[in-house]
């Protein structure tokens, strides 16, 4: 490694890690949920990645050495500071939440097809925004870039179970969220208990 | 294998995260219960929703030309301490730059060590006193030296770790003595490992707190007893249990 010249350093990190800037772009914006923030970001992780690149060990995985780098920069220098303590009421919502609520709707023939098809974009990316931060990062690294738990877990020096049980939970409060905003709009009823 | 257990499994297999057979256990449970398949087969469907609209924009154009104007000025600052400008004036915008640069770097070090000392050093006092400081060696065996120095020898088949290290040496904190191996892992902060004469090392696992309002970041290592606070950039891990055998303790301490 160490001998590789300046100019083989440069070649590899256009060719290795550059092509990891769309994928960091597009979680750096669910992190941050700010266009600016997110740029400055990705751009703070690439130059860091950059300096660092000849200890980076050929033939691992790039992508997750720089969601490693970009992970730690935004835990550190980006995430609210007045972090107040969240009270979440996990025990309210049960394993199948989202399916056993859209079961018993009877005011729509297909309850699922008229949830799926009422809920846009930007409601998803609204309510992945409004995860916790600690549940926001694992979600959007398990759903939107495909890692595994092992990966999230070296990305996030969590344990595999904190991480496992953080994204059970972020899956229970993103399905939460999308419901709730389907009864506030109207297009679900909300079946009586 | 019932309803509850296919459950448990449910997110497994949906994330592709289940070994064979335990998929094969749920696969039978699927096919012979229709409330689980229908179930499994929303979850499946509520993910792939979640992704295709959670998607975005690709970077712009302008952020990658950016990165790579700025790797440029990287590369080009390698070189600019071997090289002498002829004087000119745009050498003259360069250097009231960089004066700027440097002063700006001068505040930014001078507010780092203020808050080290105020908030950091004491601590460290109070937990991870280094009693005798041994020299630092860099070398291209560090570890066979620290071998020789002292017989501890690093329990670690880890490469990243082996490549990582940058200098070892010998301290002594509260009576006992440690190897202190510090490291530059994967562009992350610098680290010091004390590794104790068993040669047992553990990096502990960090996690965010809220403690008293303030955002810490706590340290926890399950080979190790040991407690750690990080306050804004500064991370640090004490050895404040004696109770410990020596033998077993592993302390951390990295910062920036």
């Amino acid at each position: 490694m160490a001998d590789l010249t300046k100019k083989e350093i440069r070649r590899r990190f256009e060719k290795e890690a550059m092509i990891h800037v769309d994928p960091l772009m597009r979680t750096a914006r669910r992190m941050t949920k700010n266009d600016s923030d997110s740029e400055d970001l990705v751009q703070e992780t690439m130059l860091k990645a950059y300096r660092f690149f000849d200890r980076f060990e050929k033939g691992t995985n790039c992508k997750a050495w720089l969601f490693k780098i970009m992970t730690n920069i935004f835990i550190n220098n980006y995430r609210s500071k007045s972090k107040a303590p969240q009270s979440l009421a996990f025990d309210e919502i049960d394993d199948s939440f989202l399916f056993g609520q859209l079961a018993q709707v009877k005011s729509v023939s297909n309850p699922e097809v008229e949830f799926f098809s009422r809920i846009f974009d930007d409601d998803v990316k609204e309510a992945i925004g409004g995860l916790p931060e600690d549940f926001r990062i694992v979600v959007v690294l398990s759903f939107l870039e495909g890692f595994s738990y092992q990966e999230i877990a070296d990305i996030t020096d969590l344990q595999i179970g904190t991480v496992k049980s953080r994204l059970h939970r972020g899956r229970k409060l993103l399905q939460k969220s999308l419901w709730d905003y389907a009864i506030k709009n109207g297009f679900i009823k909300e079946p009586l208990n | 294998m019932n309803c509850r257990q296919a459950l448990e499994k449910l997110y497994d297999i949906i994330d592709n995260e289940s070994g064979d057979v335990d998929s094969q256990d749920v696969e039978k449970h699927l096919k012979m219960c229709r409330h689980c398949m229908a179930h499994y087969e929303f979850e499946r469907i509520f993910k792939t929703f979640v992704v295709d609209k959670g998607e975005d924009q690709v970077a712009s154009d302008d952020l990658k030309k950016n990165i790579l104007g700025k790797l440029d000025e990287i590369d080009a600052a390698g070189e600019v301490g071997s090289s002498r400008f002829p004087f000119s004036w745009s050498r003259v915008t360069i250097a009231s730059a960089a004066s700027l640069v440097v002063c700006l770097l001068g505040a930014y070090f001078l507010s780092g060590f203020y808050q080290f000392q105020t908030e950091v050093a004491p601590f460290m006092e109070a937990h991870l006193a280094v009693e005798t400081e041994g020299q630092s060696y860099q070398g291209r065996d560090p570890l066979l030296y620290l071998k020789d120095k002292t017989g501890i020898e690093l329990n670690c088949s880890d490469p990243k770790i082996l490549e990582s290290i940058v200098a070892v040496s010998v301290d002594t904190i509260m009576g006992i003595q440690f190897g202190h191996i510090e490291l530059i892992c994967e562009g992350q902060r610098p680290l010091s490992i004390f590794v104790t004469a068993s040669g047992d090392y553990q990096i502990p696992s960090r996690q965010h707190e809220t403690i008293n309002g303030r955002d810490y970041m706590v340290h926890s290592c399950d080979k190790c007893n040991l407690i750690g606070l990080t306050k804004g950039k500064y991370s640090m891990v004490s050895i404040s249990k004696p109770e410990i055998a020596p033998s077993e303790i592993v302390a951390m301490i990295g910062y920036f």
